[in-house]
């Protein structure tokens, strides 16, 4: 614990508030190996990356053994005189052909690995992956389910104003959830730029490819919560696109899917009885809430990122034609960050931020949008 | 050995001097100063950026600067360390050493080596100054992956411009040695009688020569795709990301390359001179340094294994990237029995040959897990790989030219350096590495991804060690800088030789080496 | 090395990069190439440049009555002589900050250019040498 202390205290004195401390974290600190693995490749990779350390701990003890030896035998001040030897074929081979062998050991149970790492064959369950600037979406591709899952944690724990939750960054809104003693195939694949869907646990990797749909396959044998992190830089919150799994018994799973698709079917309902004529403060009070999908890029303030990330506040588009917005906000722009929220958002959502995008930081455009003229650009 | 000629004309020189003396000159030493220099004013200026890094990963959350600023300088740090600091530091030695070396007047194209130098200042300002701009500086990270380049603002153009220029002085830098090396070596002086230095050397302009092009095609396509409507790599036009990864890593596994073979040249150096035994295996040696050079061509998809390859691909590119541990292997037996049976002492320059082997072969060992293919998927884009490229080229590259300024810093100016100084240089300079970046093959195992600006709080300890570690690392180059200039400006008159035997033509001419050197050509027996 | 190994020096160099760039457009990626021919280019002159430049030479032979001058450059030889006595050597500076310092030897206003392969200092310092030798008696 003591060091503990001490970096906490240090943080007090870096950064001078006193709300920055933190916590005993849940996961272990000082972990000097790769996780406790709870899926079979999982298990394989360990005990490949260890089988791998041991032999290369075991050459370098002996070739640094020699060295060490030869750094305190033959030092000039115990008054020897140097050798003259220059050359010997018979070692250069020995220790050519030596490490070859060696290699060749290791080479045999990683391609084994491989193999069936790439085997995504006979999968339970698929779901598709997909990385957005800077979320996850996760579709169950037979069961009409489908939900994004974004960081969770609070800004002002990032910035200090709050003290750190025990799985700070490490927390979403909505987890993948997926059954255990499965084997759960995973279509990767991104919207924007190259993201990587990584959950250590699951020693299971990919980078996720606009453009490409790259396959995993995982099977997680402990029930539990796993957490995970985007590993490709992905552009400014790339360090802020966690991934958290659930992994529930197989009869949980169901019951939760089941929940889910009603839950999703509500949420429909929901979107369609949002026919009814809004008013401006019900739309501004949700469109605030919405508002946090943008606040990544344009601030809260609405200011944007001279250069990068585009104002809100005083732009041409948000106090422009209203049509112009909505399918700006709808489609996105190629090439750039701004992606198309009309698969993400419902018309409620779409129709609330919009309009709060129009009067709030200072525009005035004064008018508001009505889910229905959303559902009309669908 | 040899025995040389030396005209000693010097002292009725004229040279031009003050400012003009820099700008105009075509002196392969003045060249090289020029080169030494600003490489390590790049070197301090990566430096302080990496410092702007680890103080914001001292702590979870954020403090210091914000996410997108972060990214700018993960990236200008790479940039400056890759093609600021290494590249022109190894130019630098090579022009001051290779003409004195192989018993040549000069570099072959002297004019030619003025411009490619006096190309990348201007690079470099280029580069530097998109930090100004709206949206900032480059910030995709040095790899400049599509399609997030293409998202960038107007500092991604100035960074594809800069890296033109430096891609330009690199070849005409590389052109020179060949030249040099092919055309004016003295007489007597054969291919295999030539220093280790010298061969690496021009492998490494082999190399660059090969790979340069693909570079700045690769930019030029991305430059198109932002602003010319092409479609090389934005998928949004049907262009193909993963191809980007491909061309880059053609061009980035050899650049690898040429950042480490002039390093191996200089640690051959060193430490025969003060094992006092010629170095063991020349011959193999040369050879294991083409064979090295040979396989970085087919290597490169070890870099993106998690794109998604076919599982022939992966498995090729496992194999063949096992393979570079042979030669490598051979290499560092070959030092360790150099050092056997001699007589060794520790100066400073050999205490960093020492380190170097050491903790480059640490860099060795975990790329050669990284190789394996399967374990990579979990290494991959970690603290593991920030670790392990750190220990090739930090404690490989840099620590390199760290000693081969002290071995021949006496040469150049004619005085011995501060022994004390350099030694708490030395000393600082590896503890303090190996307290930054060792640690942070744990927080890669533990599963922290690399460039990232805030992290999980189980990652905090070794976060906070590896940061003191960093700030001591920058300020003991502080020292390095006090050491160098005392040295310049005065000391201990140094002798011809230097050291107590050492091998070389370079030590056959008088300390500091005169400015022309060898107008009558050195005889070698 | 002979020309003829740097010439087979030059073509390895293209074969390898224009192989490497013939790849890639064949993928699509035809950027590359053009810089690959370039960069060729810039090597196969450089290289010409320091052989064609590795056979010239220029003596100047200095005898009791005669300076003479012999100029070997690109396969001709010129060769000029001149009276010792009256032989000067002089300085030109260029016309421009830029132009080089040139070196000129001769006399009765008939003058020949020497060493303009060298540097300046170079210059200077043979310019010394040769006033020197030509002041010295011979024996």
């Amino acid at each position: 614990m003591s060091p503990f202390r001490v970096s906490t205290a240090v943080a007090l004195a870096w950064s001078g508030a006193a709300l920055s401390v933190a916590p005993v974290p849940a996961n272990a600190a000082w972990g000097l190996n790769l996780p406790t693995p709870v899926s079979p490749i999982g298990r394989e990779i360990l005990e490949l990356h260890n089988l791998i350390m041991l032999i290369c701990l075991i050459i370098f003890i002996v070739v640094f053994g020699f060295m060490f030896y030869s750094i305190y035998a033959h030092r000039k001040s115990t008054g020897r005189e140097a050798a003259t030897f220059a050359h010997s074929t018979k070692a250069e081979v020995v220790w050519t052909v030596i490490p070859f062998i060696i290699l060749i050991g290791m080479a045999i149970p990683s391609t084994a690995t491989l193999i069936n790492m790439e085997d995504t064959s006979k999968s339970d369950l698929t779901i598709k992956v997909t990385g957005y600037q800077w979320k996850w979406q996760y579709e169950y591709l037979d069961h009409d389910v489908s939900f994004y899952s974004s960081l969770a944690t609070p800004r002002e724990q990032i910035v200090g104003l709050q003290p750190k939750g025990e799985h700070y960054l490490l927390e979403v809104d909505n987890p993948l959830v997926i059954p255990t003693n499965r084997k759960i195939r995973l279509l990767v694949t991104a919207n924007d730029v190259i993201h990587a869907w990584w959950v250590p646990k699951f020693g299971a990797k990919k980078d996720a490819i606009p453009g490409y749909i790259n396959e995993l396959w995982t099977k997680v044998e402990t029930p539990g919560t796993y957490r995970g992190q985007c590993a490709e830089l992905c552009g400014k919150d790339h360090g802020f696109m966690p991934i958290v799994v659930e992994a529930k018994s197989p009869e949980e799973f169901d019951a939760w899917l089941a929940g889910r698709k009603q839950g999703s079917s509500l949420e429909h309902a929901a979107a369609t009885a949002a026919a009814k004529q809004w008013s401006e403060s019900e739309l501004m009070a949700r469109g605030e809430e919405v508002y946090a999908h943008c606040a990544a890029c344009h601030g809260v303030d609405g200011k944007g990122l001279p250069g990068a990330f585009p104002a809100i506040a005083g732009s041409a588009v948000a106090t422009g034609p209203v049509e112009d917005h909505l399918t700006l906000v709808m489609d996105g722009k190629p090439g750039t960050a701004m992606q198309g929220f009309k698969g993400q958002l419902s018309d409620i959502e779409i129709a609330a931020v919009v309009t709060y995008q129009r009067n709030a930081f200072g525009n005035k455009a004064g008018d508001t949008v009505q889910p229905s003229q959303v559902q009309s650009l669908r | 050995m040899a025995t040389a000629d030396v005209a000693h004309h010097e002292e009725h020189h004229h040279h031009p001097s003050g400012v003009m003396r820099w700008i105009t000159t075509t002196n392969h030493k003045d060249i090289g100063t020029l080169y030494l220099c600003f490489s390590l004013s790049m070197f301090l200026l990566g430096g302080l950026m990496a410092l702007v890094i680890r103080a914001e990963l001292f702590q979870p959350g954020l403090q210091v600067v914000d996410p997108h600023f972060f990214n700018q300088m993960t990236t200008m740090h790479a940039l400056l360390m890759v093609f600021g600091a290494i590249m022109p530091g190894f130019v630098g030695f090579a022009n001051w050493m290779l003409p004195m070396m192989i018993g040549a007047p000069d570099m072959a194209l002297p004019r030619m080596n003025n411009w490619s130098f006096w190309i990348l200042p201007f690079a470099f300002t280029m580069l530097l100054s998109s930090l100004f701009t709206a949206g900032g500086g480059p910030a995709a990270g040095w790899t400049l992956y599509a399609p997030l380049t293409i998202q960038g603002g107007m500092g991604v153009d100035m960074t594809i411009f800069a890296i033109h220029m430096m891609g330009i002085s690199s070849i005409l830098g590389a052109i020179n040695i060949i030249v040099t090396i092919f055309n004016m070596r003295a007489p007597g002086m054969t291919l295999m009688k030539m220093p280790l230095f010298v061969w690496t050397w021009l492998i490494t302009a082999f190399l660059l020569i090969a790979v340069m092009p693909v570079l700045a095609g690769a930019v030029t396509m991305l430059l198109t795709d932002r602003h010319f409507g092409t479609a090389f790599f934005d998928p949004a036009g049907g262009g193909d990301p993963v191809m980007f990864q491909h061309i880059f890593w053609f061009f980035g596994h050899p650049e690898v390359y040429i950042m480490i073979l002039p390093a191996f040249g200089i640690i051959s150096e060193i430490i025969p001179t003060f094992s006092r035994k010629p170095l063991f295996g020349y011959t193999a040696m040369v050879l294991a340094t083409a064979a090295i050079a040979f396989l970085s061509f087919i290597v490169w998809a070890h870099h993106m294994f998690t794109v998604g390859m076919p599982l022939t691909g992966e498995l090729f590119f496992m194999y063949s990237t096992m393979l570079i541990a042979v030669p490598t292997g051979v290499k560092v037996f070959n030092w360790v029995s150099t050092m056997w049976r001699g007589a060794l002492t520790f100066e400073t320059p050999m205490l960093f040959a020492v380190a170097v082997v050491f903790l480059f072969t640490i860099g060795g060992f975990s790329g050669l897990m990284l190789a394996i293919t399967p374990a990579d998927f979990q290494y991959h884009d970690t603290y593991f790989v920030v670790a392990h490229f750190h220990y090739v080229l930090f404690s490989g590259a840099a620590m390199a030219m760290m000693g081969g300024a002290y071995y021949w810093l006496p040469k150049w100016t004619g005085h011995m350096y501060d022994e004390k100084l350099g030694k708490i240089h030395f000393w600082l300079t590896t503890i303090f590495f190996n307290v930054t970046f060792f640690p942070q093959h744990f927080l890669g195992l533990a599963g922290m991804p690399r460039r990232i600006p805030d992290y999980a709080l189980q990652f905090t300890e070794f976060n906070v060690i590896s940061s003191i570690g960093a700030f001591g690392l920058g300020f003991a180059q502080l020292l390095f800088v006090y050491v160098i200039v005392k040295c310049v400006r005065g000391g201990s008159k140094a002798t011809d030789t230097v050291w107590e035997a050492p091998r070389g033509l370079e030590w056959t001419v008088p300390s500091p080496a005169p400015y022309h050197t060898f107008e009558t050509p050195p005889k070698i027996a | 090395m002979t020309p003829r190994d740097m010439g087979v020096v030059v073509i390895c160099f293209a074969v390898v990069a224009v192989t490497i760039s013939l790849s890639f457009l064949a993928l699509g990626f035809w950027l590359i190439l053009p810089f690959a021919g370039l960069e060729v280019l810039a090597v196969a002159m450089a290289v010409a440049f320091a052989v064609r430049g590795a056979s010239d030479y220029e003596s100047i032979t200095v005898t009791e009555d005669t300076v003479e001058i012999v100029q070997h450059r690109r396969g001709t030889t010129e060769t000029h002589a001149f009276q010792r006595y009256w032989t000067r050597v002089r300085q030109q500076q260029g016309a421009g900050r830029l132009q080089p310092m040139r070196l000129l030897i001769g006399s009765h206003g008939r003058y020949v250019a020497i060493g303009s392969a060298l540097t300046e200092e170079a210059k200077k310092q043979l310019a010394r040498q040769l006033s020197d030798a030509m002041r010295r008696p011979l024996a």
